[in-house]
């Protein structure tokens, strides 16, 4: 007589081993290849076009324009000119649309500036969720706001006193550090002002505290890629049939999502260190595979089990053989 | 580390499995496609040094070059600036009236190659 109930968790079923990219093996590797795009020195006719992620444009080796520095621009000069960063709009639509912040965690040089810097000293302070909504602030008043309004009263975007460009720490250790360092040599003098040095001081404190604290506190860019992480085909996607039940995937996020509960959030960068177990997986969206997913939940899984959108249902956790962080999580 | 995190009471049934469609993405990818070639291609309300609508590639390149000249008023010879006070020195006008709006003028020099003053 087989007792089963309908639904309810099959009692230590084995889960399948399956052999996944190590994505935090690939990610540095990656970075790398696009620093050599964001710092081609060919490249510098490519100036004229916005670049997707943030890389000061004053960089000697830069190859395309700081999209928030060209947005600050804009925003300074649309009192006078009225006009819109069209090829700026669209070339963010297009990477958003496509992978979302995605370009945060794989693509932008000063994102895998402070990776480098988190390896010294492997930081463990966790910054709390609600500091990621000064993305926002920082987007709206210095990127938008203050530049239109000191635009507005007559004065120009190099001249105003306070702004994006001023502040940033990309700019002052891209572009400031290396034209300072190079009028040292050349009997011109320091010409980066004390508080671009303490600017860059501080960055590279925090960044030796905490991962990614630009990104996570103040980065606009992250902050308005972030926002079409729910629709952008690239996407995480949660598969009930491999999840045990443990923390791991919640314990692997720097970025304090709880992906655990909710996955393509804004605060995620889609590093991929929670993709590990095979639980939560990259999924990019195709015409055939958003009919599959969007199919109501059938009557019942491959498995036999019933499930959520066609998923099998969960298991009871099952530690792998051999395995010394999963015997740690199952003691 | 991994055991001092706390594992939530969640119920697996309600868990946000991340599904999504394809055509919002790709929505956005096509109005990004349109706007960015339409972007790159069109012409600005900005004037260039050499006359003619500057583009808005030549207009994000003078953002990124010093590119942007401020525009002064060129009077004929022998004409005297109708906004300044009659009878005074230039050194003794008084200052201009504060306006509401911007009237600043730019024109964007195409050929500038200076370095980003901030």
């Amino acid at each position: 007589m087989n007792d089963s109930v309908p639904g309810a968790p099959s009692p230590a079923a084995p889960v399948p081993v399956v052999r996944r990219p190590k994505w935090a093996k690939i990610r540095p590797w990656v970075q790398t290849a696009f620093l050599g795009v964001w710092l081609a020195p060919v490249g510098r006719w490519l100036h004229a076009i916005p670049g997707c992620t943030f890389h000061c444009y004053s960089c000697p080796l830069s190859s395309f324009a700081c999209p928030v520095g060209i947005a600050a621009n804009y925003a300074a000069v649309f009192p006078v000119f009225l006009e819109i960063p069209f090829a700026l709009l669209g070339v963010l639509l297009v990477v958003g649309g496509l992978v979302g912040s995605l370009a945060c965690g794989w693509a932008c040089p000063f994102g895998f500036l402070q990776d480098l810097l988190a390896k010294i000293t492997r930081p463990r302070l966790r910054l709390p969720n609600w500091l990621s909504h000064g993305r926002y602030v920082v987007l709206a008043g210095l990127v938008i706001a203050l530049p239109m309004y000191l635009g507005w009263k007559g004065t120009p975007y190099d001249e105003q006193s306070v702004s994006i460009c001023r502040l940033c720490p990309a700019g002052a250790l891209e572009a400031g550090l290396p034209y300072s360092v190079q009028s040292l040599f050349s009997g011109h003098g320091w010409l980066m002002g004390w508080q671009k040095v303490a600017i860059v001081a501080i960055f590279l404190g925090a960044a030796l505290l905490t991962i990614r604290p630009w990104c996570k506190v103040f980065c606009p860019l992250g902050g308005f890629l972030a926002l079409f992480n729910r629709w952008s085909l690239f996407h995480l996607r949660y598969k009930a049939s491999q999840c045990r039940e443990c923390p791991l995937c919640r314990t692997r996020c720097w970025s304090g999502v709880k992906v655990d509960t909710k996955i393509n959030t804004a605060e995620c960068i889609r590093c991929l260190e929670c993709a590990t177990c095979g639980a939560i997986e990259p999924h990019f969206a195709l015409p055939q595979s958003a009919a599959e997913e969007t199919r109501p939940p059938g009557p019942t899984s491959p498995t036999g089990q019933t499930g959520q959108t066609g998923w099998a249902a969960p298991r009871r956790p099952q530690p792998r053989q051999g395995s010394r962080k999963n015997a740690q999580l199952f003691p | 580390m991994a055991n001092q995190v706390e594992q939530p009471a969640q119920a697996q049934a309600s868990r946000d499995v991340g599904s999504r469609g394809f055509w919002p993405g790709f929505v956005l990818i096509a109005l990004g496609l349109v706007l960015g070639v339409w972007g790159i291609a069109r012409l600005t309300k900005a004037e260039t040094v050499d006359g003619g609508k500057a583009s808005e590639r030549q207009l994000t390149k003078a953002f990124t070059s010093g590119g942007l000249q401020p525009v002064e008023p060129k009077l004929p010879p022998g004409v005297s600036d109708p906004s300044l006070a009659p009878g005074l020195p230039p050194d003794a006008q008084p200052p201009p009236p504060k306006t509401k709006t911007a009237k600043h003028k730019f024109r964007v020099n195409t050929g500038a190659t200076a370095a980003c003053s901030t």
